[in-house]
């Protein structure tokens, strides 16, 4: 799994490719904690280029949001493909996340 | 049952007004004239005048409109339910001018009615023959029907035909106006604009012809000598029969049946947004249509018929595939046998426009049997069925030379590409299915990184197989989330066998380990749930397990555990 971070305006967006679960979570958190640590809130995760995601990595990612709004920030999602968007709604999770297609929507949306 | 995809202006089962269905018709039938050339060759062959040529273009009205309503009859054993008109193609061209030439026209009707009832006989078999006709062969028969339209397309666009033998400045403008109103009406149109945009070009098309000289006095002049009413000649020649041809003309029956086949397909395809694989009780019924009106084609006095692709393409251009177009198309031809002013119009439509039309309606042709083929995973043996198919079907339009002195009995195998292509598509589909297993296992052991493993293990399982992609997907994350939670859980420390079945309809995985069985929970855990309640994510696990297949059950025994997934194909 790879993960690259940009800046623009106050929002971090994340792109994340390959595949999120049990064994590579440790290693996203590893990226994303430090910034919350650091102040960053507002995260955008880019996840076009992402294979597959666990239950486990869902979990992980609901905690990675909470972190974010307990310090007034949120975490949306970017260009998901349809077979994790299948995942997504089975595990409930299209209603805790925005979803955009649109990057610039996305980024007005915070 | 299936479901109508959004563009489709009428679906199979709707029925457009009795004006559109009209129009539609005659939309139809302007696109099947381009055949009525066959039976003119036949008779130029064998020396006979231009009023035989006359009669038998009128018996081709009568017999592929008695064929069209056939082929789209929805209830018992004949007819597919489809708009799929029939015409008298290319399939039987070359059998007809062997028959023609050693026997006359008797000859060619007897031989026409035997090989009808070889392909209504071959209709029967056709339901058990399913593994013949994966996606990958069906799909490359509908892609090489449209390419086998090809060369015949080009020449007409060009202007060559019987006069002109080189390419015409005037005619390519004539036909480049016709394919660009047709493409306007049918990419900016809307509704009406649409559904007519063959019509609609070929009119802009006739216009354009008048204005560039190409429609002349001595054109019109065919169609004011032809009578108004004319019984058409029915069985005025006899039949007759000879051992030698039959071989030709029972080639020539497969070729038509396996044409039907991959036209039927296509049907399938554009009425069903869910369409996953061949209906061979379906395509049989279209197939067995088929051999009738050949039977009928014989008894008539007619030269053999198959089904027109490009019809096809033209309902999927114009988003009207009602079967009561079939009725109306029908209809009208059996009319216009017996009127031979009206049936002439269609017998002088200027070359170009003919050759326009049907690039248009190719176009759609083509793209449907290329989406046939990628609606399924592909591995190296797909790729040499598709790839070397196609190659040797090609090779007939690009190397006619090479075949030119084939056995004359087998012949109509190398007269088309669609033949050649199906040929060889359905044996090298037969030989590659060797080595192929339909049950397979993986064992993961413990530290293992599991999810590359099943994603490889699955992926390679499923181009072999020819397995739909999103099945294979939602089977691998099944089998990924699974193991995972098991793990993660501590449910077991030993190692997980997985063992994969497939067959056409079903992929269904059992895991089975030592330990404790995993639940899998109807209910979702919620947001504060997975946050909150250490039990939660395993709760999940097991929801999505259960969400990811279609059935799943879970069986625990003296410390063995086993879960079953069952996928819908």
């Amino acid at each position: 799994m790879k993960v690259w971070s940009k800046r623009q305006k106050d929002i971090v967006i994340l792109a994340v490719q390959g595949r999120l679960d049990a064994a590579t979570s440790p290693f996203f958190e590893e990226q994303v904690l430090p910034m919350i640590a650091a102040g960053d809130k507002n995260f955008l995760l880019d996840l076009a280029n992402l294979d597959y995601i666990s239950s486990a990595a869902l979990r992980r990612l609901l905690f990675f949001a909470k972190q974010a709004e307990d310090r007034g920030g949120r975490v949306a999602l970017l260009s998901v493909q349809s077979p994790i968007l299948e995942i997504l709604d089975m595990a409930g999770f299209t209603q805790l996340f925005a979803i955009f297609t649109d990057q610039e929507e996305a980024i007005r949306s915070f | 049952m299936p479901r109508k995809p959004s563009n489709l202006l009428y679906g199979v089962d709707e029925s457009p007004g009795w004006i559109a269905l009209v129009l539609m018709g005659f939309q139809h039938i302007s696109l099947m004239a381009i055949a009525f050339i066959f039976p003119v060759i036949i008779i130029e062959a064998i020396g006979g005048n231009l009023e035989e040529a006359e009669g038998l273009i009128r018996m081709a009205m009568l017999a592929t409109g008695v064929g069209t309503i056939l082929q789209a009859v929805n209830r018992g054993p004949v007819g597919s339910g489809y708009l799929c008109p029939l015409l008298n193609g290319p399939a039987f061209l070359s059998a007809s001018l062997m028959a023609g030439k050693m026997g006359g026209l008797s000859l060619i009707f007897g031989m026409t009615a035997v090989a009808g009832c070889f392909e209504a006989f071959f209709s029967r078999l056709l339901s058990r023959m399913r593994a013949v006709f994966p996606a990958e062969v069906t799909g490359t028969i509908v892609t090489m029907v449209g390419i086998e339209v090809v060369p015949l397309a080009i020449r007409k666009f060009l202007g060559i035909d019987r006069m002109h033998t080189v390419p015409d400045g005037t005619a390519i403008l004539v036909a480049v106006i016709t394919l660009g109103a047709m493409a306007c009406f049918n990419v900016w149109g809307r509704g009406k604009l649409r559904l007519y945009s063959v019509l609609l070009g070929m009119i802009v098309g006739y216009a354009a012809s008048a204005a560039a000289g190409l429609l002349s006095c001595e054109t019109f002049q065919v169609m004011m000598d032809a009578p108004f009413f004319a019984l058409p000649a029915v069985g005025h020649y006899g039949l007759s029969f000879e051992w030698v041809l039959l071989a030709p003309f029972l080639v020539a029956a497969l070729s038509s049946a396996l044409k039907t086949m991959g036209d039927v397909t296509t049907c399938q395809k554009i009425n069903d947004v869910q369409w996953k694989r061949p209906d061979m009780v379906n395509i049989s019924g279209g197939v067995l249509a088929c051999g009738i009106s050949n039977i009928l084609s014989g008894m008539l006095g007619a030269l053999g018929q198959s089904v027109s692709s490009s019809n096809i393409g033209l309902s999927i251009a114009t988003g009207a595939t009602s079967r009561r177009i079939a009725y109306s198309t029908g209809i009208i031809l059996i009319l216009l046998a017996f009127f031979p002013k009206f049936a002439s119009i269609f017998v002088i439509m200027p070359t170009p426009i003919m050759g326009a039309s049907l690039i248009f309606a190719v176009s759609f042709m083509i793209l449907a049997g290329l989406q046939i083929i990628m609606s399924r995973m592909i591995d190296a043996r797909k790729t040499f069925v598709i790839g070397i198919s196609i190659i040797f079907g090609l090779s007939i339009e690009f190397a006619p030379e090479l075949y030119r002195n084939v056995h004359p009995w087998i012949k109509p195998v190398f007269s088309s590409s669609l033949s050649l292509a199906t040929i060889c598509a359905v044996v090298l589909n037969l030989i590659f299915r060797i080595g192929i297993a339909k049950k397979t296992s993986l064992v993961l052991n413990p530290g293992e990184n599991p999810s590359e493993t099943i994603d490889h293990f699955m992926e390679e399982q499923g181009r072999a197989w020819g397995a739909r992609s999103e099945v294979i997907y939602k089977a691998k994350a099944a089998m990924s989330e699974f193991y995972e939670a098991v793990v993660e859980n501590t449910l077991t420390r030993k190692p997980v066998a997985m063992t994969v079945r497939f067959d056409e309809f079903n992929l269904d995985v059992d895991m089975a380990y030592e330990g404790k069985p995993i639940e899998l929970s109807a209910a979702r855990p919620d947001a504060r749930d997975l946050l909150t309640d250490p039990d939660a994510p395993l709760r999940l696990a097991g929801y999505m397990i259960r969400s990811l297949a279609d059935q799943a059950s879970i069986e625990s025994a003296a410390g063995q555990s086993c879960v079953r997934l069952h996928f819908n194909h």
